[in-house]
């Protein structure tokens, strides 16, 4: 079994996004695939881009209940933002919450929607990339994960790309038992993931890919590390049965 | 025919822990991939202040096995580059040299450059140029510049005739590439590792559907890279099985007396 904890619709075509998405399922062997819809990948998204790209989302889990999962992506500056959160996880049945770059996860804004999400007991998908260019002006780093983390520590986190570069994003994380990571990240580094590996355990790492944008970069990457079978199961679907468990509180 | 890796390392990074450092390992990797050969290069000789040093070691580590081949590495603005790159050919059999101008902070239309290129002309040797070997956002305290597209125009056209090797590329930089320099007079024979060709979901179907399959090799870049990763990039491209077979043999250069 393999459920991909980090996929994407990307653009604004749903149908054509879906069908790409479905077609690497089936090719790449992905069972389940939780999905975001990044209002075409605008940083600072409008109501009418979360309105819609969530809404496609919703209508997606429905049309295919036993493959996709779906992630209410949220604009933590906007003043709606709580309605959009309880609206995603209550009536679109969304099992969990993505924050990308509109602000850091430790923002202000952010605190409110931690306490729902705990609440609800679903997890918080974070964008996290750490890098020496192009870092974008309220992109996450291991350090805001690890901010929000420590006020919340009852908060399910996802701190995802590994934190861009494990080697920064890890250390921030490593003492946090309510972050766990994926190693969606088009790059091929090829210790970042026995590093992470080494120093989390198999417990809290996750299968993520980031599709549509590459799939078998990701996969190698697990494919790769000396593990037990036991423990490549539990990143390739187990830790990710418990983590959306909503019953599963920390 | 056996499988080939066109673009892997034995050694030591200075800015992480590699945990696939010596030739063993390599290749142990390798036949857990189904690879029997490749064209190996020194990582430390990429730092080292006589990469010679680190070429030595390489050699006395794949030295006897017939299906391995030692790349030397050259910085062309260290003096006694000419002379090593002789002495390797005489002592050490080596099939290719390799050139990292992002590393070592020259421009590949350098003077210098063109002298080291007259003697891998003079010696049949293949020319490798690695573009990148990080991704750049990633890296730590120090940031190798990435090749520029005009800069490979540039030296195709200043030194005719070249057997090469492009390694580090995207998938985008050949597609861009391959019209222009195959429009130039440069009688130049290029070929292109696939090992940072990450950057799309579907990239070999993509390049066979556009014909492009025909330069392009395998090639890992481990251990720096993971080899499973840029294997599963052309063992699950939907393209005929022989086209794969090709890419990961590395066929068209076997077939040119490259490994020989």
């Amino acid at each position: 079994m393999v459920v991909d904890v980090h996929t994407h619709l990307f653009g604004r075509d749903f149908e054509a996004a879906k069908k790409l998405l479905l077609g690497a399922m089936d090719r790449y062997g992905i069972d389940i695939s939780c999905v975001s819809a990044i209002d075409g990948a605008f940083h600072y998204p409008s109501w009418e881009g979360l309105v819609e790209g969530n809404a496609e989302i919703a209508k997606f889990c429905k049309e295919q209940p036993d493959r996709i999962r779906g992630y209410v992506y949220v604009n933590p500056a906007h003043p709606k933002a709580m309605d959009m959160l309880k609206r995603g996880v209550e009536d679109q049945g969304m099992s969990g919450v993505k924050l990308w770059v509109a602000t850091t996860c430790d923002a202000p804004e952010v605190e409110p929607l931690a306490e729902k999400m705990i609440e609800y007991g679903v997890p918080v998908l974070i964008h996290c990339f750490y890098k020496v260019v192009g870092q974008l002006h309220y992109e996450s780093t291991g350090e805001h994960v690890a901010n929000l983390a420590r006020k919340f520590p009852k908060l399910k986190i996802l701190m995802a790309h590994l934190g861009g570069n494990a080697y920064h994003g890890i250390p921030c994380i490593r003492d946090l038992p309510n972050v766990w990571v994926d190693y969606s990240l088009s790059s091929y580094w090829g210790d970042m993931l026995p590093y992470t590996y080494e120093l989390l355990g198999a417990e809290r790492i996750l299968h993520g890919s980031d599709l549509p944008g590459i799939y078998t970069s990701n996969l190698g990457k697990i494919l790769e590390v000396d593990m037990s079978e036991e423990e490549r199961e539990l990143i390739f679907w187990k830790n990710a049965e418990k983590l959306f468990d909503r019953n599963f509180k920390l | 025919m056996i499988q080939f890796d066109c673009n892997c390392y034995v050694g030591n990074w200075p800015f992480h822990k590699v945990r696939r450092n010596s030739f063993e390992e390599i290749k142990k990797l390798h036949q857990q991939n189904g690879i029997e050969g490749g064209f190996v290069s020194s990582l430390e000789a990429i730092f080292y202040n006589d990469p010679w040093e680190a070429d030595a070691e390489l050699h006395q580590a794949i030295k006897g096995e017939p299906n391995y081949h030692h790349v030397l590495t050259v910085n062309p603005m260290l003096p006694g580059t000419i002379d090593s790159i002789h002495r390797a050919v005489k002592e050490w059999g080596i099939r290719g040299v390799r050139l990292l101008p992002g590393f070592h902070g020259y421009n590949l239309t350098d003077d210098k450059v063109r002298a080291v290129c007259d003697v891998i002309r003079e010696y049949d040797l293949i020319v490798f140029i690695t573009i990148r070997m990080e991704d750049e956002r990633n890296t730590y305290f120090f940031h190798p510049r990435t090749v520029n597209l005009g800069e490979l125009i540039d030296f195709f056209y200043l030194n005719k005739s070249m057997k090469a090797i492009i390694c580090g590329a995207w998938h985008g930089d050949m597609l861009y590439l391959r019209p222009i320099l195959e429009g130039m007079d440069t009688t130049a024979d290029i070929y292109w590792e696939c090992s940072a060709m990450r950057t799309g979901l579907y990239i070999v179907d993509d390049l066979y559907k556009q014909n492009r399959t025909d330069r392009l090799l395998y090639g890992s870049m481990a251990p720096i890279f993971v080899l499973k990763s840029t294997r599963l990039l052309v063992e699950t491209a939907d393209i005929p099985e022989e086209e794969k077979e090709k890419i990961l043999t590395c066929k068209n250069i076997r077939d040119k007396g490259w490994m020989n």
